[in-house]
């Protein structure tokens, strides 16, 4: 009820001062001002302009630019003359009150578009309030408009071009947007900055934008014919603005107090002898720079949310021009009216932006609106100016422009796609959940990646033909149930995801028929990937929605794949490019089907050269491969588009795998986008990069033999317990470090200890859980307890010492309760390196006959937070040695590494080539259950992506069985 | 070589020759007369599956006429006994060997002389073109088209090729553009490939040209396109897929590039002295000599930027046509000059348009004009086989649209056309101008129309209403680059009520 009538008191309120200020504009500025310019006899910008006109309408061509004409000549372009002909028939005086009563109600109609732009803006408040807004942004800017009023400028025209602009772009009305854009644009050839805004746009939108511009232009210039009698004059006129405009600097002084631009203030502080005006040169270079690269980065990398951002981002080319211009006078500040009642209507969700949008608009109020020589005293007024304060309250606005802009934005497609082409995301390449399953009686599974997305054709009724082709054709020779078809729904447009759906369902094919759908694929290969993970197939055959196929064709293909792949060859690939091929094209796709067939000849030399590949067409469009070099390829993969059929080449070829190449039909339909196609060829040249890089790193070359990855922390939980028997069920693992304080050390531990082979240690623990022997010392943090051991107040050394043994041999005597041969000894958290604490142990490990303790030197740990790690190391190295203890050379991969398995596994292979004995510190876990204990493990989430990327180090073990 | 370059066929004498006139009345339906020349070993294979083709379309009404042509330089050649083998198999082959004067041309000719068809098809003995293209053309000969032929550079030709052939045929479709656009630059010849080697011709069409013909080497068909826009022969083409297994050598067709520059000389020659025909019906735009200046220059402006004749093709030869909204009737006197068969009513509400065609055309007896609309067309009157609304649909309610569609569906014959030309909304700026311009024409009362809201609908709605009036219905851009028209060619089943009509 409080709120209720607090908003009818905040609505009266507005209305009575919206009444107020339309009052003082209508009831006392028009008049005021009216007579004011009636009895002004002074020079003013519009005295120029009648001057300009008078000479024009007498044909006196050659002295319309003239730079003899008071402060500043007339130089605007040849056909604006024409505005101002009509006032040059009346007196001066007559005609200055004429222009003064144009240039209020441009103001006028101005301030109504921008309060109609407020008003679709704040669609779901109070119109009242947009009206109310509308007045405070006028008499923000009040004091500038009387200046423009007063010398007479075109501003009020600029101003009413940019608030219709404002409203169309809102109003996504490309054309009305670039008409009203092309009046300050043509008048001062700046605010042309602003048409930069349709970056945001389609790109038809923007070839539109484009064709208005140069029409608008076009005609424009040709209007100079509406009042010229000869060519001669015609050229005059242009020769004479062109003149005007490149002396433009002759005839003003741009480090003038008045003028609040980036030039300006660089031309004071060289004034002031703070920098050489070369220096000054160069930062206004580099700012403007840097200015146009960010808004322009803006416009296309980031898209409006809703209306309020997308007239922000309109806002943002506003000040680009005002900040960059030679001279800023006040009156060319007028348009800041628009941003500053877009500030005031729009919402932030952070505090602090909220705050400084609030304080920019209340210091720009203070040091431009207010700010007259009338109100804060002349001594006042000329500091604030030629300390440039009103450059830095437009800055601030900027600013908080800015960041509201980008609040009200979110990354554009175009962002998405250079993101996921430069960075190779771990999430676009997921670990996987389990190793890929198969199924007997399923002798292919056929893989369908289906696109979605404006520059793909994914037309549910040609992607049922298709299905239906390969699934008649397939069952013409084998049983239904020997193979499956998976449709991989991926794209852009997820929107469009269920009427495809819905086509696809409605279709029943009578095969095993699967729709997958992959939201994270980036590419066509990524959604294989994700289909091979659900598939069932001992092999696969990939089927190409987009083209047509040729029917007999595609039943030669089967039979001849099906044929390689029965005789042991694991990649057929249709090859394009032997001399047995065949192109069935539209006469129209002949020159680019020629230009691309060239292309890729030269190509794929160049893979022949740097990677020594032999096939001329390794992107193929036909493709059929075995399960065992699918599991190893999709396993390492790293290339999201055509060039990981270079990848599968690339293992093939490495693992020693047999490949082949068959002729084939190729038919074409329709033909990629130019979009998609240099978006395509863009990504294929990071790719190919990346590919080099990563094939000399030898990621896609075979593993050497897994002699030492080490688990630790068995016996945490019941997860951890899991994830480590399973990677030693499967030969991955070949020590296990056992906790042996922890309650679930006996957990599966039978189990674990059938493994032929495998070592055991003690994974000596002082920093976890509770203490066998009811230590004192037994504190549940590492940097507690290495505080508490090296701080004297705590304790006399030997005593620590002696608890440490103590609770050494509980932990020993535990494990030779539960008959486990204890190999080696580490420590969790590697508490085994603790300075002093190595001797204090060693005569304990001695009796129980352990030789062995882990060192984990290893030098890539320097660029971890782990460093502190070696200091450790390399003060025990000492004591190791001295004590006669061995340890073994030590690699330990950071998540980063380990969540990444191509990367893992490359930095894997690399260390195992120079230290094959390499011990590798790993922390699996089956399912994350750390954090449910009594108490809680620091490291919890990690453990499952370690036991998931260590279990994709099987499948080059099976291969090599087979 | 220096045969080709001097030796040009003499005129033959048609109309006394009793041959003719024998052969004439001993008509079949098709002959395919396939000239060959060094190509004993793939002859089999071509007349079996021609032999198939033309047999399942024309029982026994058809016969192949096999043209060897062996060079005398070559005694490998064995196409003359392999012709005179196949003959004796097949009684429907006839074999007309051919041996001076040397070229494709001139063994066409004597093929020609031994043929009895009604309708004349050419191909290569190797068949690189796929014979489905007899099958329409058959169709538009029928239709009252006198030459149809096939055109590689059509949106929807295709080449099927070997990979092995890629670049030669990209090279030889480069020359085929170029030496096209010569052409075009040189007769008055439209089409954008003279060459591909399948034709279809009427034989009125073939009498005349072969009775005039004068090249004897490969530029003969352009003497064919000469003569049938000379005599003003109704001519169409139709796209084809070219299957290509070999091709000839650069130095022969460079060889054959120096024999072009002197035949399409002597061509041009012929032309100028009318040896392939003259058109003697004044051309569409000097008929309004009479008109005003203003009207003068809205219709040449008018038929420069619209297709009016390629519109027209689109409509049945023979029958009845109505032109709804036919204006000052640019489109019906196309339509009429195109065929003579053509009984067209032109209809337009406004009178003075009206008179004004009128006048235009007193020596078109054939064009009614009328003032009224389709609804005043009295009912009784036979169905039509062609309907004309060309840029007439905005100017209605979209539920006045949909009714003058189903009015036109009733009104067609099985099998007959509707046309449709209409702005599309979504044409980007060139739309926006062309909605812009029409909306100015109705508000100033240029374009007489009954309401000025104007209704317009975009390429998708309006084939998704046409459908739903029951037609079947493809559309293709129809119009200069100032405009931004869609042509909707809407054909009625030739089942009564087809699925989702009734």
């Amino acid at each position: 009820m409080e709120s209720v009538k607090s908003n009818q008191s905040r609505t009266i309120w507005n209305r009575r001062l919206t009444f107020l200020i339309f009052g003082l504009v209508f009831g006392i500025v028009l008049p005021l001002y009216a007579y004011k310019i009636y009895i002004k006899q002074d020079y003013t910008d519009f005295s120029v302009y009648y001057l300009a006109a008078s000479r024009a309408r007498t044909l006196q061509w050659d002295h319309v630019y003239n730079f003899l004409d008071g402060a500043s000549p007339y130089r605007y372009a040849p056909p604006w003359i024409l505005l101002f002909l009509p006032f040059s028939w009346l007196t001066l005086p007559q005609a200055q009150v004429a222009w003064y009563l144009f240039q209020f109600f441009f103001f006028g109609f101005g301030f109504y578009w921008i309060y109609r732009s407020l008003k679709i803006c704040m669609s779901n408040r109070d119109p009242q309030e947009a009206l109310f807004f509308t007045c405070l942004s006028l008499v923000a800017i009040l004091r500038l408009c009387l200046d423009t009023f007063t010398i007479g400028q075109v501003s009020s025209l600029m101003f009413f071009g940019f608030s219709v602009a404002l409203h169309a772009w809102i109003t996504r009305k490309s054309i009305w947007t670039v008409s009203a854009l092309l009046i300050p644009t043509l008048l001062k050839i700046g605010p042309g900055i602003v048409l930069g805004v349709f970056l945001s746009e389609r790109t038809r939108k923007r070839f539109e934008a484009g064709r208005i511009l140069l029409f608008g232009t076009l005609s424009f210039v040709l209007l100079t014919w509406l009042f010229i009698p000869s060519w001669d004059a015609f050229k005059v006129l242009w020769k004479g603005w062109l003149s005007i405009v490149q002396n433009d600097s002759v005839y003003y002084d741009a480090s003038h107090y008045g003028s609040q631009s980036i030039h300006s203030c660089l031309l004071r502080f060289a004034k002031w002898g703070w920098l050489s005006i070369g220096t000054a040169s160069r930062i206004e270079t580099g700012l403007a720079l840097a200015l146009l690269g960010i808004t322009s980065g803006f416009w296309w990398l980031r898209k409006p949310r809703d209306l309020a951002g997308r007239a922000l981002s309109f806002s943002l080319g506003l000040f680009i021009y005002m900040l960059l211009m030679p001279e800023t006078f006040k009156y060319s500040l007028t348009p800041l009216a628009i941003p500053f009642a877009l500030l005031c209507t729009t919402p932030s969700k952070k505090k602090w932006v909220t705050q400084w949008t609030r304080g920019s608009l209340v210091f720009l109020t203070l040091t431009l609106s207010f700010a007259g020589k009338d109100i804060i005293g002349d001594w006042l007024f000329f500091w604030l100016q030629n300390h440039s304060v009103p450059l830095l309250a437009v800055t601030f606005l900027a600013i908080s422009t800015f960041l509201l802009a980008w609040e009200h934005s979110a990354p554009s497609q175009t962002f998405k796609r250079l993101r996921s082409a430069l960075l190779s995301s771990p999430q676009e390449f997921p670990l996987w959940k389990s190793l890929p399953r198969v199924d007997p009686s399923t002798e292919c599974s056929i893989l369908a990646p289906v696109a979605l997305g404006p520059e793909y054709f994914a037309n549910p009724k040609e992607i049922i033909q298709t299905l239906r082709l390969w699934h008649e054709t397939w069952s013409q020779t084998s049983p239904v149930q020997s193979f499956e078809i998976l449709v991989i729904l991926w794209g852009d447009r997820l929107s469009e995801l269920n009427p495809v759906v819905q086509a696809l369902t409605d279709a029943q094919f009578p095969a095993s028929f699967r729709i997958v759908r992959a939201h994270q694929a980036s590419g066509p290969s990524t959604a294989l990937r994700e289909g091979f993970i659900q598939a069932q197939g001992k092999a696969f055959f990939v089927a190409n929605i987009e083209q047509p196929i040729d029917p007999e064709f595609l039943a030669t293909w089967i039979a001849q794949a099906r044929s390689e792949i029965k005789n042991g060859v694991d990649l057929v690939r249709g090859n394009r490019r032997l001399l047995e091929s065949h192109f069935k094209i539209p006469v129209r796709f002949l020159a680019l089907v020629y230009g691309r067939h060239h292309l890729s000849l030269h190509l794929n030399s160049w893979l022949y050269f740097f990677l020594d590949l032999k096939s001329q067409d390794s992107p193929s469009p036909y493709l059929a491969f075995s399960r065992r070099l699918a599991t190893e390829a999709f396993c390492v993969q790293r290339c999201k588009g055509a060039l990981f059929f270079v990848e599968m080449s690339l293992i093939c070829r490495n693992l020693g795998l047999q490949e082949r190449d068959l002729p084939i039909s190729v038919r074409l339909s329709l033909e990629k986008s130019l979009r998609r196609t240099l978006w395509e060829s863009f990504e294929i040249a990071i790719d190919l990069f990346k590919l080099l890089r990563r094939s000399q790193q030898g990621s896609y070359l075979p593993l050497p033999e897994l002699k030492g990855i080490t688990a630790d922390d068995w016996g945490l939980s019941p997860g951890v317990n899991s994830g480590i028997l399973q990677l030693a069920q499967q030969g991955v693992i070949k020590r296990v470090s056992l906790m042996a304080n922890c309650p679930f050390v006996s957990h599966q531990l039978k189990e674990l200890m059938a493994i032929p082979g495998i070592e055991l240690g003690l994974h000596f623990n002082l920093t976890y859980g509770r203490s066998l022997s009811k230590n004192e010392l037994f504190i549940p943090s590492p940097a507690r307890f290495l505080f508490n051991w090296l701080n004297p107040r705590s304790g006399r050394r030997e005593q620590k010492s002696d608890w440490a043994r103590n609770e050494l041999i509980s932990q020993l005597k535990k494990l030779k309760e539960l008959d486990v041969p204890i190999h080696y000894l580490d420590g969790h958290h590697h508490i085994h390196l603790t300075p002093g604490l190595i001797p204090a142990l060693s005569e304990t490990l001695a009796t129980f006959g352990i030789r062995r303790v882990r060192l984990p030197w290893d030098t890539m740990l320097w660029k971890t937070s782990q460093f502190p790690l070696l200091i450790l190391s390399a003060l025990a190295q000492r004591n190791f040695r001295s004590l006669g203890w061995e340890s073994l050379p030590c690699y330990y991969p950071p998540i980063r590494i380990l969540v990444n398995h191509t990367q893992f596994r490359g930095a894997l292979r690399s260390r195992l080539l120079k230290m094959p004995h390499c011990e590798v510190i790993t922390h699996p876990a089956a399912w994350n259950d750390v954090g449910s204990l009594e108490i809680p493990e620091s490291y919890q989430d990690g453990r499952v992506d370690e036991f998931l990327s260590l279990q994709m180090l099987r499948p080059n073990r099976e291969l090599k069985r087979d | 070589m220096k045969h080709s370059f001097r030796t040009e066929l003499s005129p033959l004498p048609k109309l006394e020759s009793r041959l003719f006139q024998e052969l004439q009345a001993a008509a079949v339906d098709a002959s395919l007369i396939i000239p060959a020349k060094n190509s004993h070993q793939t002859l089999e294979k071509t007349v079996q599956e021609a032999h198939a083709f033309l047999k399942a379309r024309h029982g026994e009404s058809f016969e192949i006429i096999l043209v060897p042509n062996p060079s005398p330089n070559d005694p490998l050649d064995q196409s003359i006994p392999v012709a005179h083998e196949l003959a004796t198999r097949y009684p429907q082959i006839r074999v007309c060997p051919h041996f001076a004067p040397r070229g494709k041309g001139a063994a066409l000719r004597t093929g020609f002389l031994g043929s009895r068809g009604r309708w004349i098809y050419f191909t290569d003995s190797d068949l690189p073109y796929d014979l489905s293209f007899f099958d329409q053309a058959e169709e538009k000969l029928k239709q009252g088209y006198h030459f149809v032929h096939g055109n590689r550079r059509l949106q929807n030709s295709h080449f099927s090729i070997p990979v092995r052939l890629l670049k030669i045929a990209y090279s030889r479709h480069r020359l085929g553009l170029w030496f096209n656009a010569c052409v075009r630059a040189w007769l008055p010849i439209t089409t954008t490939d003279t060459q591909a080697g399948i034709k279809a011709l009427s034989r009125t069409l073939a009498l005349e040209f072969f009775s005039r013909q004068t090249c004897p080497g490969f530029l003969f068909d352009l003497e064919i396109f000469l003569t049938a826009h000379g005599l003003g022969l109704p001519v169409t083409e139709l796209p084809v897929t070219l299957y290509l297994n070999s091709e000839k050598s650069t130095i022969r067709i460079l060889r054959e590039c120096v024999l072009v520059a002197n035949w399409l000389a002597r061509i041009k020659l012929n032309q100028a002295r009318k040896r392939y025909g003259k058109k003697t019906k004044p051309p569409v735009l000097r008929r309004f000599k009479e008109a005003p200046p203003l009207t003068r220059a809205f219709l040449a402006a008018r038929w420069w930027l619209t297709p009016y004749s390629r519109m027209s093709a689109h409509l049945p030869l023979q029958g009845k046509i109505l032109d709804l909204g036919c204006g000052h009737g640019l489109f019906s006197i196309a339509a009429a000059l195109q065929s003579q068969e053509r009984e067209i009513l032109a209809l337009d509400h406004d009178e003075n348009r009206i008179l004004a065609a009128s006048r235009a055309t007193p020596d078109l007896e054939k064009i009614r004009w009328s003032r009224g609309d389709l609804l005043s067309v009295p009912s009784q009157d036979p169905r039509f086989s062609g309907i004309a609304m060309i840029d007439v649909m905005h100017y209605f309610e979209p539920s006045h649209q949909q009714e003058l569609l189903e009015n036109a569906f009733d009104r067609l014959d099985p099998g007959g056309i509707l046309l449709v030309r209409e702005v599309d909304p979504e044409g980007g700026f060139v739309s926006r101008w062309n909605r812009w311009y029409e909306k100015l024409a109705t508000g100033i009362g240029f374009t007489q129309a009954k309401k000025q809201a104007l209704s317009f609908r975009s390429r998708h709605a309006w084939e998704e209403v046409m459908r739903s009036a029951g037609f079947q219905v493809s559309s293709e851009p129809c119009s200069s680059a100032l405009f931004a028209d869609i042509l909707y060619v809407c054909k009625k089943p030739l089942s009564e009520y087809p699925h989702g009509k009734c």
